[in-house]
């Protein structure tokens, strides 16, 4: 899944992150998402949103070959991962954190709760109808 | 002469500001109607109204109406 | 406990003890929570009758149940203290992004006692809680400051400051965040001041607990759908808070060149279309907010550029009305100099005003000044707010407010000191509109438009008979006499009910302006806390609070009561000059009889005292109690 990023529609609320904190580690906080918004103040005076591109950086730097494609996006096999931190530390986009209870990096699922959340769709899901991703 | 049908709906704090002054949300009013003679038509001073929207669009005091249609009423309020 | 974080923090400054409380049950029953909680704190924690800057002032803070959810707007924190600008009881609140990662760190609030030996950072990172040397960025302005320290410590972690004006112990001291948020009023940015905390960090990485995650989940998908549902969400939200900028010239209430008059012939100038033509390059967003009232710009002035936050209606209000500047550029400079300098916008401009008036009429000299002020000049209006941050000459009186500043300069300038209680008039000017100037007469922390607004009651009700204004249309050139009588119902209910979202942790706007509905809070705050919430519950809870806060301020002022509850001599005296309410203003006789309705309404004596039987009806027995005494 492939998303589309409008920045000057973002406002800061970070609304998208916490649902992707609900959505995808049943927590609610900003702390764990695997995306990122970026507000730059006092100038430009302006936000940035950060989202894994599935660029696939993070699998090639992987020691342990942990993070696999599969179909359209990255996915980790938690019994390979070492927690050794490559892959967070690499990622271009700054979106890999690690879990703090399990140092287990935390990957982007493609699910699109940030985008259905988005009050300004500023993420929105390409190619795809959002009312038929909601339902 | 054509005429068209009117709904009016008010905000909570509009309704409270109007609970003390006759009024009617169901109108039917020639077309070509403007915002503020249709408000006028339903009792409701313009002045207790901060925006009329119809569908996705704010609405002037000018504008005419021409079809039947639903608008909704926003009340003054302070924000900050 | 669900919902909330579960821990108070509490620091004392003076010798660095830390304990973190369990967050009393009782507590959160009884009082909810942000506003509630600070307001039973402050009953139970300050020593009745210290001075503000008494150490032993606790400055507290305070988030709601509801505050770091994920649900619309659910980014508030709440300040308290005795206030610096009253001597009584305190609260000011902001949105943005401190409250809720405050919770993340694990605390619902935080108590500081004491004062640190020197200009000090309090640093919270989760669990842990330090005191730093602030060093050399003590001096430095508000904004200036948050970006350094973002630099220095990273973007997550979310920042309180103050500037100059907070150090130098101004009575109108605001504490800043965010770049653009404010907890403007009442001075609790002096409390921080006195207490040598120029900033307060803190990060938090863990989560809340919800009574119920996927029902929570849920039931907030469908809010947010239902708010970008609601006609408000493009009819209010595009110019936010300035957007009634028009509406408040139109029917006569903006308050132009120190309330002088209520209309003001340059407002298109300074409304919402020039904030958004002009200025913006973006909506700006409190924590989980659908609706953005923030409006960040650049403006360009003869001073120089800036980048600034707003401005939002208040701002325009005593900014470009009160002291009358002329452009929106103009507007966002001074409002960016207040910002920078930690100076609450509404008291900066209605201060500044006071001392031009106070140069018009002779009683100040150019000599006394250091130089000729004037409305509507911006470089005048900037040198004032510099000099009364760093109390320099004639800044040294202004910073303590214009009640005091008058008490001081004397020769009748009391009688055009816009303020009550020793706290500055909001953005609203009240002549022909008896609800609304009750609503400011009797506001708990001194006028605040946040604790009622019924000006759009007073504008229908103001026409001897409503016919006339319908028949005016748009295009009314004079509003009738307001007849006075019967308004307490309307401000008593607004009373209870606006302040009733900041027990909640929640903004009021998507409610106010938007009309989102009161069952979507009922649901929200169950999912959230797994206790059951009424709407009537909640307003009696506010009810509650309303009746502790006067009974604090009766407390602290000595002889407090009605006399703190009269407006300035101008607007009891002075007609309106000019515009839609030109002739009119209330009779000392008007204003009496709105007190004596009021006072009786709310079941105090008429001398503004909750009597013991109200107190007890409202589960205050203690409080009953002590006044008593």
């Amino acid at each position: 899944m492939q998303f589309i990023l409008h920045h000057e529609r973002c406002s800061g609320c970070r609304a998208c992150l916490l649902a992707c904190s609900v959505a995808n580690f049943r927590e609610i906080t900003t702390a764990r998402a695997a995306l990122r918004i970026e507000p730059r103040f006092p100038a430009p005076g302006d936000y940035r949103i950060h989202m894994c591109d599935h660029c696939g950086a993070c699998a090639e730097a992987c020691p342990e070959e942990a993070i696999e494609r599969k179909e359209d996006r990255y996915v980790l096999r938690e019994e390979a991962c070492s927690a050794c931190g490559t892959c967070i530390e690499i990622c271009p986009n700054e979106v890999l954190g690690a879990n703090p209870e399990t140092d287990l990096p935390i990957l982007c699922t493609g699910c699109g709760e940030c985008a259905a959340i988005c009050p300004r769709d500023a993420i929105e899901i390409a190619g795809e109808d959002l009312q038929e991703v909601n339902a | 002469m054509t005429e068209i049908r009117v709904r009016l709906r008010l905000t909570p704090h509009l309704e409270d500001m109007l609970r003390e002054v006759p009024h009617r949300l169901d109108l039917v009013v020639p077309a070509g109607t403007t915002v503020r003679g249709l408000l006028q038509e339903a009792g409701i001073p313009p002045l207790a109204v901060y925006t009329v929207i119809q569908g996705r669009s704010v609405l002037h005091g000018d504008d005419a109406l021409s079809n039947d249609t639903e608008l909704t009423l926003l009340a003054p309020v302070a924000g900050g | 406990m669900k919902g909330y974080a579960g821990t108070i923090l509490r620091l004392d400054l003076g010798s660095g003890r830390i304990e973190k409380q369990p967050l009393p049950g009782r507590l959160a029953e009884d009082y909810i929570g942000g506003r509630g909680f600070v307001a039973r704190l402050m009953w139970e924690e300050l020593p009745p009758g210290i001075d503000p800057f008494d150490p032993a002032n606790p400055f507290i803070t305070a988030t709601g149940p509801m505050s770091g959810h994920l649900l619309p707007a659910s980014g508030k924190t709440h300040f308290g203290s005795k206030s610096p600008a009253t001597g009584g009881y305190a609260d000011s609140n902001m949105g943005g992004h401190f409250g809720p990662t405050l919770k993340y760190a694990g605390y619902d609030g935080l108590v500081l006692t004491g004062a640190a030996a020197e200009p000090s950072l309090l640093v919270i990172d989760d669990e842990s809680v330090e005191i730093r040397p602030a060093g050399d960025l003590w001096g430095m302005g508000s904004l200036t400051l948050e970006k350094r320290l973002k630099e220095d410590f990273g973007e997550d972690f979310e920042i309180l400051t103050i500037g100059p004006a907070g150090e130098n112990l101004v009575r109108f001291a605001c504490i800043s965040h965010d770049f653009g948020r404010q907890a403007g009023r009442t001075g609790i940015g002096a409390v921080l001041g006195s207490k040598k905390i120029k900033a307060v960090l803190v990060r938090g990485t863990g989560s809340l607990e919800a009574h119920d995650l996927e029902g929570l989940f849920e039931a907030a998908k469908k809010a947010f759908a239902a708010i970008r549902e609601k006609p408000g969400f493009l009819g209010w939200t595009p110019e936010g808070t300035a957007g009634i900028t028009n509406w408040v010239n139109e029917v006569g209430a903006f308050p132009t060149r120190n309330f002088q008059t209520s209309f003001s012939d340059h407002y298109e100038a300074i409304n919402g279309k020039a904030v958004i033509e002009r200025l913006k390059v973006t909506d700006k967003g409190c924590f989980c907010c659908p609706t953005p009232c923030g409006k960040y710009g650049r403006t360009r002035t003869s001073l120089g550029r800036a980048e600034v936050e707003g401005p939002e209606f208040e701002s325009i209000a005593l900014l470009g009305g009160c002291y009358d500047l002329q452009t929106i550029e103009d507007v966002a400079y001074a409002n960016y100099l207040c910002d920078e300098l930690g100076l609450d916008s509404i008291s900066g401009g209605v201060v500044s005003a006071w001392a031009v008036e106070c140069f018009e009429r002779g009683i100040l000299s150019r000599e006394e000044i250091g130089r000729e002020i004037r409305f509507g000049d911006l470089e005048s209006l900037a040198y004032l707010l510099d000099l009364t941050a760093h109390r320099k000459g004639l800044g040294d009186p202004l910073a303590e407010g214009s009640k005091r500043a008058a008490g001081t300069i004397g020769q009748g300038s009391l009688d055009f000191a816009i303020q009550v209680k020793g706290l500055e008039w909001t953005g609203y000017e009240c002549r022909n509109a008896p609800g609304m100037m009750l609503s400011y007469m009797t506001a708990d922390v001194g006028p605040h438009h946040n604790r009622s607004w019924v000006l759009g009651h007073d504008v229908v009700g103001s026409a001897a008979s409503v016919h006339d204004l319908i028949a005016g249309g748009g295009e009314v050139k004079k509003l009738p006499k307001a007849v006075v009588g019967g308004q307490s119902k309307n401000v008593i209910a607004s009373q209870h009910l606006r302040p009733a979202f900041d027990l909640l942790g929640v903004c009021r706007l998507q409610f106010m302006e938007l009309g989102f509905e009161v069952e979507h809070y009922e649901e929200l705050f169950r999912l959230c806390t797994g206790r059951g919430l009424t709407w009537q519950g909640l307003l009696e809870t506010s009810e509650r609070v309303w009746n502790l806060t006067r009974s604090i301020s009766l407390r602290e002022i000595p002889g407090f009561g009605r006399d703190d509850d009269y407006p300035p001599a101008r607007l009891m005296n002075d007609p309106v000059p000019n515009g839609p309410n030109r002739g009119h203003c209330l009779s000392r006789e008007e204003i009496d009889q709105l007190l004596d309705e009021y006072y009786d309404a709310r079941g105090w004596d008429r001398q503004g005292r909750p009597t013991a039987e109200t107190l007890k009806r409202l589960g205050l027995e203690d409080v009953a109690e002590k006044l008593d005494r």
